[in-house]
Formats: structure tokens, sequence, C-alpha cells
């Protein structure tokens, strides 16, 4: 039963991620975002140019703007399963990513309100656009304490087929995190690789954040099916789920 | 001191040390402003520091004893550096 | 091969050869060799579009500071080789070991400051022109990582004060090491990069 709330939760998330990513890639077209060199009268042409499709977008990415919490509480309740002593790396994980939430939903808020009047003074729309591309790339820090707090489980916790946090996902968190780093520095760069649709500083980034989401559902994932096993010890669970009703033979021999 | 300095592993660790420290001085004081062909020795100025990036892995990391698959995903991950950096620099210079 | 201590420990199935450290330290060590092997290739790219700029700029460089460096990080992890070394032994001396290895990236992130200082001054900016921009990117980048690996050899030395080192204890030494060593790499790589090639 457990397992199956779990998995509601990632599969909502997913659901939820696939809806932002599709809202600012091709809707807003925000993601990669535009060069920092835009003049203000770039940018309001920009925003006058297609400033319904960006509103569409703000609206998707309000209603979908919360799935890294669903994420955070399987994380959570996968760490705290496994942790030694206080549930302190646990708690980390949730906090951290659970806040990350906060930006994503801003960074709805920003692109919405610089579409929502596009006919203003161009300087007005270009502070929000940078708001909205700025907070995009450059608040990396609260998923980064997440991070922190699975990679202390991944090194904490003994390697076990039911625990999604394996020590060598530790050392690829870590990467992750050092990879990661490098966002808030587009505060320096109007151009190049650490700018802020620059290789450093976005897609470096972007790509690792996408990667290693999947990464640890698929390790969360394949856990569950071994926790069910465990809470479940006769496999009539899984037994219905996956041979239509015929109870396998090592069902009832755990 | 005198224990892990007389061992042989140190011994080859320390002539390792003594050519990078030599390889470095030399590029350092010599650079490429030696008179012969600029490209040439550009090249050769892209080609030691990966010889001495080999030297470092194979022996302070001690890649070579270490499984084939690593040792061969390390010396090919540099491979390709060196060949594209002096690739670009040949194409573009 | 001899049994010594302080031999690389003989694997298990010679021919298979073991993993120094553990093997997940080097989805760490291999990957930002590939990541910082993308921005080289960038750099070289982004100077192919205009070598004489590069070129001249280049010139305003001091080779000196970035040989010191080279010889600094090098002599530290010979340092560090010798340390982990003395920690499979059970050798006291590796703290002291560790100690200069740390004072060896402290000169070397001294040195950077006083280089970026006087390029500074001299005018000389992040957003100067391209050249200076990758230029304090990877060496910022770089001394960056210094610091985080000097977090590691730190690290080391708390696991070096272990009487009887253990094996997972020995694994997290030797990894530390070699994600040194990659640091090292990095700058003998990053050195010619910028200082050198013309």
């Amino acid at each position: 039963m457990d397992g199956k709330k779990q998995r509601i939760l990632l599969v909502w998330m997913w659901g939820f991620s696939a809806a932002q990513g599709a809202a600012i890639i091709s809707v807003a077209r925000v993601f990669p975002p535009p060069s920092a060199t835009w003049t203000a009268e770039r940018v309001a042409q920009w925003y006058q140019g297609h400033s319904t499709a960006i509103l569409v977008a703000a609206m998707l990415l309000a209603w979908t703007s919360a799935p890294l919490i669903q994420f955070a509480v399987v994380l959570w309740h996968q760490a705290r399963r496994v942790e030694i002593g206080a549930k302190i790396w646990s708690t980390l994980t949730l906090i951290g990513v659970s806040l990350t939430s906060v930006f994503i939903a801003m960074i709805g808020m920003c692109f919405g309100t610089a579409a929502y009047s596009p006919y203003r003074a161009p300087e007005i729309t270009e502070i929000m656009h940078q708001f909205g591309v700025l907070f995009m790339v450059t608040t990396e820090q609260f998923f980064i304490a997440g991070w922190v707090g699975v990679a202390m489980v991944c090194f904490t916790t003994p390697d076990r087929p039911d625990n999604p946090f394996p020590r060598w996902w530790g050392w690829t968190t870590v990467w992750a995190i050092l990879l990661f780093e490098p966002g808030a520095v587009a505060f320096l760069f109007k151009t190049g690789p650490l700018s802020i649709n620059g290789i450093f500083a976005f897609w470096i980034p972007s790509i690792g954040f996408a990667l290693w989401t999947v990464g640890q559902t698929v390790l969360i994932w394949r856990a569950l099916r071994i926790q069910d096993r465990i809470d479940d010890p006769s496999g009539a669970a899984i037994a219905t789920e996956v041979t239509d009703g015929h109870i396998p033979a090592e069902a009832g021999t755990r | 001191m005198k224990t892990i300095l007389s061992e042989r592993g140190s011994r080859r660790s320390t002539v390792v040390w003594a050519i990078l420290v030599a390889a470095t001085l030399i590029s350092w004081s010599v650079g490429i402003d030696h008179g012969m062909n600029y490209r040439f020795s550009t090249v050769v100025v892209l080609l030691v520091p990966f010889l001495k990036v080999y030297l470092v892995g194979m022996n302070f990391m001690e890649l070579r004893e270490a499984t084939p698959v690593l040792r061969g995903l390390f010396n090919c991950i540099c491979v390709v550096i060196c060949g594209v950096l002096i690739a670009i620099y040949l194409t573009t210079s | 091969m001899t049994t010594a201590q302080t031999e690389v420990p003989a694997a298990a199935d010679a021919r298979r050869g073991r993993v120094p450290g553990e093997p997940g330290v080097w989805i760490m060590i291999l990957g930002d060799l590939i990541v910082f092997g993308v921005l080289f290739v960038l750099f070289m790219s982004q100077r192919g579009s205009d070598p004489d700029l590069f070129n001249r700029s280049q010139l305003t460089l001091h080779r000196a500071f970035g040989g010191v460096n080279t010889l600094l990080l090098v002599t530290s992890s010979l340092l560090v080789v010798l340390a982990v070394g003395a920690i499979r032994a059970g050798e006291k001396v590796a703290r002291a070991l560790l100690y200069w290895a740390l004072a060896c990236a402290g000169v070397f992130l001294v040195n950077k400051g006083i280089e970026w200082n006087a390029l500074i001054v001299d005018g000389h900016g992040l957003s100067s022109n391209s050249y200076f921009t990758y230029f304090f990117v990877m060496t910022g980048l770089h001394a960056a990582h210094v610091i985080f690996g000097a977090a590691l050899l730190i690290a080391m030395v708390v696991l070096s004060g272990k009487d009887r080192p253990s094996k997972p204890h020995i694994g997290l030494v030797e990894s530390f090491g070699c994600y040194w060593h990659l640091i090292d790499i990095l700058w003998l790589i990053i050195f010619p990069l910028l200082y050198l090639v013309h």
C-alpha cells in the first residue's frame, strides 16, 4: 500500500513536470532563455510578439508548479526508511527539494507578469523578464541542499536491493552538485559559457538536473518493487499485479 | 620518513615527479619562441601536457594496475580531448 | 611484485586489475574530466575565430604565475601519493605529508589571487574580451575545484589519524587522492592552453 501511494506521487510528479517542460520550452520559449545582450526594446518586442503564448504557459506553470513537492515527499520517505540515527539528512532532502518548487513557481509568475501588459515601458518588461530568467538559472542552492541530503544518505547507509540510495549514486550526486554550482555565476556574464544561456550556467545544469531526477526515479521505482515484497511476504499483491492472479512459486517463502 | 621513501613505489613516484617538473620547466622557459615552425611547436605544446597527464594517471592514480575498462576509459577521454584540441588548432590557425 | 605495504595492493586476479579507491568516485573524476574537456574545446574553438586577439591577450600574462602553479600542484600530487602509501602502511608521517600538500594548495590559491589582482589592476577583467572571459572562467572553475579538493585533503588528514585504517577508510583515502590528481591533471592542460598556445 505504501508503495502504491509513492508510485502515485511519482507519476503525478512526472506528469506535471512534462507539462511544465512543454510550457517553458515550446509555449513560452524561454528555455533556453534568449541572449542576455538583448536591449529592453528587443525584449519588449519579443513579449509583444507572443504574449498570448507566454500567458498560456504561465497558466500551465501555475497549475503544475509544484511537482518537486511530490518528489520531495517520496525522497524523504525513502531516505527515512534507511537512514541510521536521527533523520537529519532525510529532512534536509525534504526541505531542500520542496522549496525548489517555490522558485519554479516564480518563473511562471515573472514571465507571465512580463507578458501581462506587453505594451508598457520596455524597461519594465525587461526587468520582469530578467527576474524570470535569473530565477531560472541562478537559484539552484535549494535543490543542492536537497542533493547534499541525498548524497549523505547514499554514503551512510549500506547498499541493499531495497535501498534506492546506493553508494555509487552518492558520488554521482556529488558530481551533479559540482556541475550545478556554476549557475549563480550567470550574474557576471552577458555572453559566453557562463551566461544565462551558456553551456556551463544553463545547459549542463539543466541536463544534469533532468538526468539525475530520471535516475533517482528509476532507482526508487526498482526499490519499491523490492519493498513491496518485504512488506507483503505472501507476495499476494505482486502476484495479482504481475501474473494475472497466478501466485508465483517464490511467494510465501520469504 | 625513511620507511616510505625507500619503498620502490615511492621511488617510482618521485621519478615521475622529477620528469613532470623537468617537462614543466622546459615548456615554461622555452614556450614556443625558438624559431621552429609555429604550428609544429604549438602541436608539441598541446601534446606534451597529455603525456604528462598519462604519467599522472598511470602512476599517481594507479591506473596502471587498474581494471582495463577504467584505464581504457581514462585514456580514451584524454586521447579524444587532445586530438580534438590539436585538430581545432590546426584547422583554425 | 613485492608485497611491501606501500605498494599498490595486489589485485586478487592481477590480470583483471583493481579499481583505485571506490568505483563511484570515478564517475566524478571521469565526469569532471569530460566537462572540463568540453570547456577546453570551447576555448580552442573560440580562439579559432580570433587567434590574433587571443595571441595578443596571452602576451599580457606572466608565464611565471602559471609555471609556478604547475610545479606546486605536481609537487602536491607527489606528496598525496606518498601520503596514501603511508596511510596504507599505518605510518604517522602521512599527516605531515598531507599538511605540506595543503600548503602547496594554499600557495597555489594565493598565487592565483595575486595574478588575478595584477590583471584586473591592469584593466583586464572578466568581460574585457573573450580571451579573458575564458581565462577567468577556466582558472576560476579550476580554483573552485582546488578548494573542494583541499576539503577532501583535510578529510584525508582525519582518516589518517586512525591507528588501523579499515578497508573502507583506505578506499576513501585513495578516492580523495585520485580526485586531487585529477585537479593536477586539469591544471597540466590549462597551463599550456592559456599561457603557451600561440
